[in-house]
């Protein structure tokens, strides 16, 4: 066959692989998150008896900038570990692990008070008491 | 590198028990055996769907009929939905693309092998799921009874207080795995085709049926998903106290039908696209010529995956939206049938000015062609959203539905298995059962499907599972139902074909059409490797180029 | 396709007009949306059916004239790639015929959805129940099932009937083909559509979205009366159900055992809603939402089994003796 082709490109370079199934997983859950997001905003505020959003929720800056930044400092451990940086790689790892484990804990001391002090589940509803 | 390409021994030793057989197919990661695991387990399916269709069929024979009972005739047409669009349909289409989308683009084996046999068997298991439930339902009264609520499992008919025992919850659970398995294919074949292609591949050179299963693939993202994140709604509700689509407490039945058309509508673009692909390929092959307006029918292919999601609405035109929605949801309807009757028009554009050879594949796709035709025809008369009002809910529907996946995707699949049947397992497939297969099936076809019309515009609705005598349904009830038997007879006889075949056809060799793509460079069976080489291309017909070299494609494109 | 197009033609032209039996027909329309209707499907019809008939034609002469022989099947026909002006030829025609297509469409879709109720209107609330129908006229007091009645209505002083469409229940809908197109009654989610029949007579239906295990036997009657007729039956039904003391045992049975959990019976001390009125039950020509006919027979059967006439329905077996259950049949009989 390169017998007839026109010279090809020397150099043949497809994106890689892994890079392109990651986006299509992104992808997919974009979509799966976009059919919970249009069922939350649908509902929000529909509810007779339940606490409101915005009598019950508030905005976790802090929590919300760790979990970003995790995001920032495993990017620069991955770049690290590209170039052999043990020290700065085991540093930005161990910073990612922190913070996440900080939001996680803010997440779930979030939903604590949700479901206990103001009794907000997956239960409350437009016309039902929380079940 | 010559046309057939230097094929190295097949070291495989042939004393191997059974056991060790069995083991390499249970355990394998090549694409070529997960495609055909993909496809045997959807011929499965296509049997057990078959037969509900015939319970079906036997039931409505005649008014006031008795065959079965109403709880099991709800469970049967339920099944029977279910089952050919999941089981059926998605695994045999996936298993094509397994199998021929690394050959088609010069690749070894699909992006993530471990990933392709996870998605199968997950597919796999979701069918066995669903079956099981006719043993571990646990119904009302106690015996197993599997999902009586239609595939769409309408709120709140699907939810707890009118669904009570678990047979919907095998019906979600059973969708919500396979779906995964499906998101996880399509990931795959995604990153085969822009990653994997074989040098001077650009995308523009790829054959126009990779292309279509690219753009199913990405619909599958975006299609599937919706109906996974619907079924875990559906699960809060029945189980976690969730009041998503439970009407008794303020939940909407109508969210549940947004939800769940957004799904199904591009599902069967989905569906159908695969079938665009074959019929592409084998229509340039046996009409001599190339694919008419190749650009156009990818841009024609992308445009029907955007438009087809913006239309779903068109299946709830009765359930009293506004004016100004139906009239949106129609024109959208309208406009997707623009891509696609141009995709007809360029088939035909192939086949014009050609030297048609009619072998089976050739026949088949001519019948697709058809019947897409009128398929398409029925579903621009019921965009016209007042008509719908009419149609919709009616057995107008299941003739127009069935036209386009029997009459159409059927036989593209038909036509794609005479096609690369050869090349699978290096026998030809006989063409003498061929034809009585052919003939048969499209006599069956039209009877069942061109009359089942009829009953739809004398307002006979669906999912009954008895009517009322003198509405003057009777009669073309019963030559529906002979014509369903008639298919079924042309069924067996493919299947026969396929199996008598792997030890009594013709040997088929490397290239039995003279065709142009990659596959047919490797033989058949191809060896595990795919390619000896790795293969250079220049143009969308490789093949041609070697066989003409006077006159390559490389030249015009 | 074109078998298609020849029957439906042939389905809408055989009916004649005013003929008091009345089928399923979508093309023997007798209300004015079913007869909007009728006639965007023929122009739609006789649209398709041309593209059909081309596009056919064209298929047929290539598949005839292109047919390659085997002698020369060694040389190629010439390898076409495309054509620009064929291809945009083939693609501006489909969109002008969208266009054409979608302004018809949209014009009837407004006439039928954005009707203001006029003065006259006759208003319905139609409920949904698994398996049968309640109806409830609210300005004239009357609630009745499964058998709706309403007046003829004249093009000059219209009278058509407005329908609030609700469900109690799962999804269901409305399907009287010669009367209008379905609309279907959705648990929260109130919808509206309107009749006005241009001639008297019975016309038939049934509920067009599954819902559940005997939605096949959801059927309707429609019975469509001049005015005198019409303003008769409000009068009748208006009325508490009638006493008979001759019946007295049955109507003890009725009110001391279950029945009236389920079932009202005006003017007495049943007043329940899940099942349907039987304050004038004889009123009726079918029971079980036209599953059997009202017969005394069928009637007694269906109390002692409804599974033998409609296998799933919610009606429970009341478990009476034979003494109680003539007697209840024989007050039902009275209820006219």
């Amino acid at each position: 066959m390169s017998a007839i082709a026109t010279p090809f490109p020397e150099s043949w370079k497809l994106p890689y692989r892994g890079k392109v199934a990651m986006a299509g997983l992104i992808i997919g859950e974009a979509a799966i998150f976009t059919i919970f997001v249009v069922a939350y905003l649908f509902y929000v505020g529909k509810s007779l008896s339940g606490p409101t959003p915005a009598e019950v929720l508030e905005t976790p800056i802090f929590f919300t900038i760790c979990l970003l930044s995790s995001s920032l400092t495993v990017h620069l451990a991955s770049k690290a570990l590209e170039r052999g940086k043990r020290a700065s790689f085991l540093g930005m790892w161990l910073s990612t692990i922190v913070l996440g484990g900080l939001f996680l804990f803010g997440t779930a001391q979030e939903w604590h008070r949700l479901i206990y002090e103001h009794g907000l589940t997956v239960c409350t509803h437009s016309t039902s008491p929380p079940a | 590198m010559s046309a057939n390409a230097m094929v190295l021994e097949n070291v495989q030793s042939s004393d191997r028990t059974w056991l060790e057989t069995l083991h390499e197919w249970l355990t394998t990661v090549d694409h070529k055996r997960l495609g055909i695991l993909y496809i045997l387990s959807a011929l499965w399916f296509l049997s057990l769907g078959g037969a509900e269709a015939l319970i079906i069929r036997i039931q409505l024979i005649h008014a006031h009929n008795n065959f079965v009972s109403p709880q099991v005739f709800n469970r049967m047409f339920t099944m029977h939905g279910t089952t050919m669009i999941f089981f059926m349909v998605m695994p045999i289409l996936f298993g094509f693309a397994n199998y021929l989308v690394p050959l088609m683009i010069g690749a070894r084996d699909m992006a993530f092998p471990r990933l392709n046999a996870f998605s199968f068997w997950l597919s796999f298991l979701g069918g066995l799921l669903l079956y099981f439930s006719f043993l571990g339902g646990s119904g009302l009264y106690g015996a197993g009874n599997a999902p009586d609520v239609g595939w769409w499992a309408y709120a709140p008919l699907g939810g707890r207080a009118f669904s009570p025992g678990h047979s919907s919850d095998y019906w979600t659970l059973a969708l919500l795995v396979s779906g995964f398995g499906s998101i996880g294919t399509a990931i795959n074949i995604i990153a085969t085709i822009v990653s994997m292609r074989c040098p001077g591949m650009k995308l523009s050179r790829m054959p126009l049926m990779v292309w279509l299963y690219l753009v199913m693939s990405g619909m599958v993202l975006i299609a599937i998903t919706p109906l996974s994140a619907a079924q875990i709604m559906l699960l809060i509700d029945r189980y976690l106290g969730g009041h998503f689509f439970d009407t008794q407490a303020g939940g909407s039945a109508v969210l549940w039908m947004h939800f769940f058309w957004i799904f199904g509508h591009p599902e069967v673009y989905v569906l159908v696209i695969p079938a665009f692909g074959f019929v592409s390929e084998i229509i340039s092959v046996f009409s001599r010529k190339p694919i008419f307006g190749y650009p156009v029918m990818v841009a024609a292919t992308v445009a029907i995956g955007l438009v087809s999601t913006s239309v779903w609405a068109h299946h709830m035109f009765t359930i009293g939206m506004n004016s100004y929605a139906n009239s949106f949801f129609a024109i959208t309807t309208m406009a997707v049938g623009v891509p696609t009757g141009i995709k007809i028009f360029n088939w035909i554009g192939t086949m014009w000015g050609g030297k048609i050879q009619f072998k089976l594949p050739m026949l088949f796709c001519i019948g697709f062609l058809f019947q897409f035709l009128i398929a398409g025809l029925t579903g621009i008369l019921q965009a016209a959203a007042p008509f719908d009002w009419q149609l919709s809910l009616s057995y107008f529907v299941v003739a127009h539905f069935h036209y386009v996946i029997v009459g159409g995707i059927m036989f593209a699949l038909f036509g794609a298995f005479y096609y690369w049947y050869p090349k699978t397992s290096g026998r030809m497939l006989s063409e003498k059962l061929g034809r009585w297969h052919f003939w048969l099936f499209l006599i069956g076809f039209h009877l069942t499907f061109d009359l089942m019309h009829i009953p739809g515009l004398l307002g006979m609705p669906r999912r009954i599972y008895t009517y009322e005598p003198g509405r003057g349904w009777d009669t073309l009830n019963l030559l529906v139902t002979i014509g369903a038997f008639i298919q079924a007879v042309a069924i067996l006889i493919f299947v026969w074909n396929l199996i008598i075949s792997y030890w009594k056809g013709e040997k088929a060799g490397n290239d039995p059409w003279d065709a142009w793509t990659l596959e047919w460079s490797t033989s058949s069976p191809p060896p595990s490797y795919n390619f000896a080489t790795v293969p250079v291309v220049a143009s969308r017909r490789p093949l041609w180029d070697l066989k003409h070299p006077e006159d390559p494609d490389s030249r015009y494109e | 396709m074109f078998l298609q197009f020849v029957s439906a033609m042939a389905v809408w032209a055989s009916e004649p007009e005013g003929s008091s039996s009345n089928g399923t027909n979508i093309f023997d329309p007798a209300s004015t949306p079913a007869k909007s209707i009728a006639d965007l499907s023929v122009f739609v019809l006789v649209i398709t059916g041309i593209i059909f008939v081309v596009v056919f034609a064209l298929l047929v002469y290539s598949v005839v004239k292109f047919r390659g022989r085997a002698i020369e099947a060694s040389r190629e026909p010439a390898q076409v790639y495309g054509s620009t002006q064929i291809e945009l030829a083939w693609t501006i025609i489909p969109i002008l015929i969208v266009v054409v297509l979608f302004l018809a469409t949209a014009r009837v879709i407004h006439a039928i959805e954005d009707v203001p109720e006029p003065a006259g209107a006759v208003d319905v609330i139609a409920i949904g129940h698994q398996y049968w129908w309640e109806f409830r006229y609210p300005q004239l007091g009357v609630v009745t099932a499964n058998e709706l009645h309403i007046p003829v209505s004249d093009p000059a002083r219209p009278t058509p009937t407005f329908l609030n469409l609700l469900s109690a229940d799962t999804d269901h809908s409305f399907w009287v083909p010669q009367l209008a197109g379905k609309t279907d009654l959705i648990p929260n989610h109130p919808n509206r559509m309107w009749l006005d029949p241009h001639r008297t007579g019975i016309f038939l239906g049934q509920c067009a979205q599954y819902c559940g295990v005997e939605h096949a036997k959801m059927l309707l009657r429609v019975s469509v009366d001049t005015p005198e007729e019409f303003a008769s039956w409000v009068q009748s039904q208006q009325q508490p159900a009638v006493d008979d003391e001759k019946v007295a045992a049955g109507k003890h049975v009725f009110e001391t055992t279950a029945c009236i959990n389920c079932h009202a019976v005006k003017g007495t001390v049943a007043s329940g809603r899940f099942g349907p009125d039987l304050t004038h039950l004889m009123s009726r020509s079918t029971i079980a939402s036209g599953a059997a006919s009202n017969t005394a027979k069928n009637l007694r059967l269906w109390i002692e089994n409804p599974d033998a006439v409609k296998p799933g329905s919610l009606m429970p077996a009341m478990k009476l003796s034979d003494f109680d259950l003539d007697a209840l049949v024989a007050y039902m009989e009275t209820l006219r």
